[in-house]
């Protein structure tokens, strides 16, 4: 029988656009801080947040757990690209090296066809942002984040850094001395819009790193779906990115935060990101997580509001040369919360997979409700597959379940499919979309295709 | 004097404040002692100049105990300690034995108990281990026990003395088609401190490694379980699991958890459970709606949890402990 082939453009996440920067700074010192404030004309209280950064970045410890960090030497690191390009609000207008780059991930088309607005970061610098005008008129704000500490500042001051500390670890310090970019979204109280946002961080050039921040408020009985995109070329040299989410979820509102992310093998993926959810309030985060070489990602979610949920669709697939350390945190502090998490990780080729979480229920949350799963997949033995979980419970009326599986293909359903006239390489690669499905249909139908796509891609050369 | 203990080999965030136990300890100074009785089986004792275990305990003195079981049978070993015993048992198993081995431990004052069991059970040999603590009340207890595992290791830890307990348990099941097991049971109240350190590794084909914790936090007692089942590259077609149940008589105890999976091998079956909370008011109310009072109902369910580890000990050493869960409920 004819073997199947799965045709693939694995071209477009790896397109390195020239690289056509007007600046860059390397490292981390008071003067390139001080160069990255001035530019953008900030206000000195912001000048202020990165000197702290700054310093307490060098005065932080690399996390004593998780993977081995040593390799990055931030001296090295080009921490701050401007692109040849300002913030427009037409694709017309960008610079067709950069504008090229977005068409060949489909961003343009994407906006089109099924999103109410998009943002678009190379490098340092968002270099696109636009909204419908008919949710502008409704008062939804969706604008680049720097732009918001001018256009927006009362907002700005009341959400920004209360969810996420300067002081939380060493590289959220990082992060608040170098922050650019970055999108600010404001969903006023009973908005919800039908059609997702997305921001798509791309970062281009090499040896860089990128430490977007993006800020999400929506307001009571607003709903949101938020869709955050990530890739970068890949090159010898080590890049990095520390961005910082903060989210905000008002009484009975939605978001539900998606990431699909790419990064290029060698990129450090160390960002941060926490979510504040009042009563009855809903987060649910979606993620895939596929490139980089260390990522080390547990979105936060506390739960403050009575009966506030928080649901997390997570996968993982770590190929070679990858540590994936990935996972979630929850702090259930309130009566009445829910948390339910299905997470799924795959490995293969020698990557190691690790699912990470660290949930608290505190003595407040009576009556609270948790169920987490998590199931692995191996696909050889030169991999590795790690669930370490972290539960710390308070309070003795509440249901608590906690699952985990490693397992392999089962020879059985491969006999199975193979007996359907398969052969076993594509019983294989069937199996380990099966495996996926429950994950990439939490995912609009256009990212579950790209996830697809990405499954796919790994597969490729050892499967099919 | 402040001591960092029971250090877990897989470490998580510092903020979740289990990766070590932090205690401050007031040690008595260590005697001799032989207040001690074994049946079924010939011993070799003697006092050694130093002592250590995984929990991190460095003493300067042991008793100690060598034992080379050759036959079938069942050996009793019980100590009565009245103020503080470091000791250390050694017991190999030879090839194609089957045996029941009782360690118990007892004080009527309130005493440190530091142990360390060693066991080297040899291919084709089924061993039973009934480990039980039955220290005095406000005795602190540190019990570490190791394995090397070529045939069946049951280990039942029955932790009922002391309000520290401090446990270590680590195995290596090296043989092929080899099984280790845990169960271990407790009751913590008061302000009682729990801190289980338990680790198994599976190195080699069709082998099996199971860790099962069940346990009682009443008032403000403190649990914190670590426990990693670890496939090793080579264990293929092997089975590991972790199960671990606490019920909560108290919304001011602390339960902490961080139960592992280590995997470096494809073809193997890993999983692990946690199950926290009150006890099941269904059962609660079925039993009471056939006359049975709340706490007889409480006794009867806590009890039958705990059959995993207690189901191997003889009907009058089960009564004794059955007693002790009765009195501590």
């Amino acid at each position: 029988m004819a073997k199947t082939q799965v045709s693939i453009d694995t071209n477009i996440y790896n397109i390195k656009a020239k690289d056509e920067s007007i600046l860059k700074t390397y490292g981390l010192t008071e003067q390139v801080v001080r160069e990255i404030s001035k530019l953008k004309g900030e206000p000195d209280w912001i000048l202020d947040i990165r000197l702290k950064g700054l310093k307490l970045f060098y005065e932080l410890e690399n996390p004593t757990w998780g993977p081995d960090l040593s390799m990055l030497h931030i001296e090295e690191i080009a921490t701050y690209v401007k692109p040849n390009s300002n913030m427009e609000r037409s694709w017309e207008d960008i610079p067709d090296e950069i504008k090229n780059t977005f068409d060949r991930l489909g961003i343009p088309e994407a906006e089109k066809k099924s999103l109410a607005g998009v943002g678009a970061q190379f490098d340092s610098e968002m270099v696109y942002h636009n909204l419908e005008e008919e949710l502008k008129s409704k008062g939804v704000i969706y604008c680049n984040f720097d732009e918001a500490i001018f256009k927006y500042p009362e907002l700005f001051k009341k959400y920004f850094m209360k969810a996420v500390p300067i002081n939380d670890h060493k590289y959220i310090a990082l992060h608040y001395a170098l922050f650019s970019g970055g999108s600010f979204i404001y969903i006023p109280k009973g908005v919800k819009l039908d059609m997702p946002l997305q921001s798509y961080f791309r970062l281009n050039a090499p040896g860089a790193g990128q430490f977007e921040h993006t800020l999400i408020i929506v307001e009571d009985d607003a709903s949101l779906e938020f869709i955050e995109g990530c890739s970068a070329p890949g090159y010898n040299d080590l890049n990095l990115h520390a961005g910082c989410v903060e989210l905000f979820v008002g009484k009975n509102a939605y978001l539900r935060f998606s990431t699909i992310e790419n990064w290029s093998r060698n990129m450090l993926n160390l960002n941060t990101k926490k979510c504040i959810v009042d009563a009855h309030g809903k987060i649910e985060w979606i993620t895939g997580s596929f490139g980089s070489k260390i990522s080390m990602l547990y979105p936060l979610s506390i739960l403050n509001g009575e009966g506030a949920t928080c649901e997390y669709t997570g996968i993982s697939f770590a190929g070679k040369g990858q540590n994936l350390d990935t996972g979630l945190k929850v702090v259930l502090n309130a009566p009445k919360t829910n948390l339910f998490v299905d997470s799924k990780s795959i490995s293969k080729d020698g990557g190691i997979c690790t699912f990470r979480s660290n949930v608290d229920v505190m003595k407040n949350a009576h009556k609270a409700n948790l169920a987490l799963s998590c199931e692995s997949l191996m696909l050889d033995s030169e991999s590795k597959s790690d669930t370490i979980p972290f539960n710390d419970i308070r309070v003795d009326d509440i249901t608590f379940s906690h699952e985990a599986t490693i397992g392999k293909i089962s020879d059985e359903m491969i006999f199975y499919l193979m007996s359907r006239g398969l052969d076993e390489e594509e019983a294989k690669a069937l199996i380990v979309r099966g495996f996926a499905e429950p994950i990439s249909k939490s995912f609009p139908v256009e990212y579950a295709v790209e996830m697809n796509r990405l499954i796919n891609l790994e597969l490729e050369g050892t499967i099919g | 004097m402040e001591y960092i203990l029971n250090k877990s080999k897989v470490r998580t965030t510092e903020h979740a404040k289990i990766n070590d136990l932090h205690l401050d300890l007031d040690i008595p100074k260590i005697t001799n002692f032989s207040n001690f009785n074994v049946s079924g089986i010939d011993y070799k004792e003697y006092d050694s100049n130093e002592f250590e275990s995984r929990i991190g305990l460095i003493l300067p003195k042991s008793h100690n105990l060598d034992i080379d079981v050759t036959k079938d049978g069942d050996i009793s070993i019980s100590y009565d300690i009245d103020n503080i015993l470091v000791d250390n048992i050694n017991i190999n198993v030879a090839k194609n034995i089957n045996t029941n081995i009782t360690i118990k431990y007892t004080s009527t004052k309130d005493i440190y108990h530091i142990s360390k069991l060693n066991l080297n059970i040899d291919t084709s040999s089924k061993v039973i281990v009934n480990y039980v603590n039955l220290i005095s009340r406000n005795s602190k207890s540190f019990i570490a026990i190791e394995s090397n595992v070529l045939g069946n290791l049951e280990v039942n830890l029955i932790d009922m003395g002391g309000n520290t307990k401090v446990n270590n348990y680590y195995s290596n099941i090296v043989g092929e088609q080899a099984k280790s097991t845990l169960n271990n049971i407790y009751i913590a109240k008061d302000n009682d401190v729990v801190d289980m350190n338990y680790y198994v590794g599976l190195t080699n084909r069709n082998d099996e490694g199971y860790i099962n914790v069940s346990g009682v936090l009443d008032d403000n007692a403190h649990k914190n379980f670590k426990g990693i089942i670890d496939f090793i590259k080579g264990s293929s077609k092997s089975i590991g699991k972790e199960l671990e149940k606490v019920t909560l008589l108290s919304d001011t105890s602390i339960t902490k958890s961080l139960p592992v999976l280590l995997c470096h091998e494809e073809d193997v079956e890993g999983a692990h459970g946690v199950s926290t909370g009150k006890i099941d008011n269904d059962k609660l109310f079925y039993m009471m709606s056939r006359g049975i009072t709340y706490k007889e109902a409480l006794i009867l369910i806590i009890k039958s949890d705990f059959d995993i580890a207690l189901n191997k000990l003889t009907d009058k050493e089960k009564e004794e402990i059955e007693n002790i869960i009765e009195e501590r409920i």
